[in-house]
């Protein structure tokens, strides 16, 4: 990630809502629930908005306190019953939208998110953080508030997880 | 597992696509920013104030216990009017002046009344009223001899070497 200069909180806000609310859909899994959470991680970032800029990049601040808060939205949701369609709800729509694309990367892509979605809100996190914020190994540990070792631990669980889950599917279809 | 990396890599990319930030989003985000452009946090500025105020607070009451125990300082009623009764006790080379007047300190008044208070001012035994030679003066016994150590000695009992 670069460092960003932002000369006010609104230039922020317009250069960094987009990528956020990415990460945050990839995050929970919800767009609904991305936005209230994109909204919240700048309301944050505002509160402290000189002693980020300070730091010299807010954005990466941003990203952090929405990280931490898809964990803890996460969690918390997957206490309560389950809903119909579960924490895949925004997949389920994109699934029913596509009908007519039959094309292959679309529904791999559908597998990939749907497996990313079942797995536990942390290593969900760190998949987002290195493959699609790429951030390095200590990068995502210093956003998690974890030890490298861990990042790398609850990566390769992850990713295997997600390669037997994708493997599950392909036998099944 | 690379398969795998490069699998997650291409589905974020093109999820990535149909998720744009909307105006709403963007508006909001503006709206719900505490601080304007000067960036000053109000909640830093509300504890700063709340706590000069507690200050204050607490500051104007101990001053006025302050004052009313001054002002309130018991004077007895009967006791010598006039300037000669120092209210307040001053320090400094002032304070031997009641024993060069005595007839100004209550307790060595002739019109010396048992109930008057003591005066604060009176200087300490033992320093300025040992030349006072007065009877009652507890530097009179002081000043007698009747120093410890000196009881023992030859000289310390007169009555006893003459006949």
């Amino acid at each position: 990630m670069q460092r960003d200069q932002y000369e006010t909180f609104e230039d922020f806000v317009a250069g960094a809502a987009t990528r956020l609310l990415r990460a945050a859909v990839f995050l929970v899994a919800d767009r609904h629930q991305a936005e209230d959470l994109v909204q919240i991680a700048f309301e944050r970032t505002a509160r402290h908005w000189r002693r980020v800029v300070r730091s010299g990049n807010p954005e990466a601040y941003a990203r952090r306190v929405l990280v931490n808060l898809a964990i803890d939205d996460t969690r918390r949701r997957r206490r309560k019953p389950a809903l119909p369609g579960g924490g895949a709800h925004e997949l389920d729509q994109l699934g029913s939208a596509a009908p007519d694309r039959r094309i292959a990367d679309l529904e791999l892509r559908d597998l990939v998110e749907r497996s990313l979605a079942a797995l536990p809100p942390r290593q969900r996190a760190v998949l987002v953080l290195r493959y699609w914020c790429d951030l390095t190994e200590r990068e995502i540990a210093a956003d998690l508030g974890i030890s490298v070792g861990t990042v790398k631990s609850q990566a390769a669980r992850a990713l295997a997880r997600l390669h037997q889950d994708l493997a599950l599917r392909e036998e099944a279809r | 597992m690379s398969e795998i990396e490069d699998l997650l890599r291409r589905s974020f990319e093109q999820r990535s696509t149909e998720i744009v930030a909307t105006p709403d989003l963007l508006d909001r985000a503006r709206q719900a920013a505490p601080t304007d452009r000067t960036g000053l946090r109000r909640p830093r500025f509300q504890a700063l104030a709340a706590a000069a105020a507690v200050v204050i607070v607490v500051a104007s009451a101990w001053l006025g216990i302050q004052a009313g125990s001054r002002a309130g300082t018991p004077v007895p009623s009967h006791a010598p009017a006039g300037p000669s009764q120092p209210a307040v006790p001053s320090p400094g080379p002032s304070k031997p002046t009641p024993a060069v007047s005595p007839a100004a300190t209550p307790a060595i008044s002739p019109a010396g009344d048992p109930s008057a208070r003591p005066d604060p001012t009176a200087p300490v035994p033992g320093t300025t009223r040992a030349t006072s030679g007065t009877p009652s003066s507890p530097t009179q016994t002081v000043g007698s001899g009747q120093v410890p150590g000196r009881t023992t000695g030859p000289l310390a009992s007169p009555v006893a070497t003459h006949p």
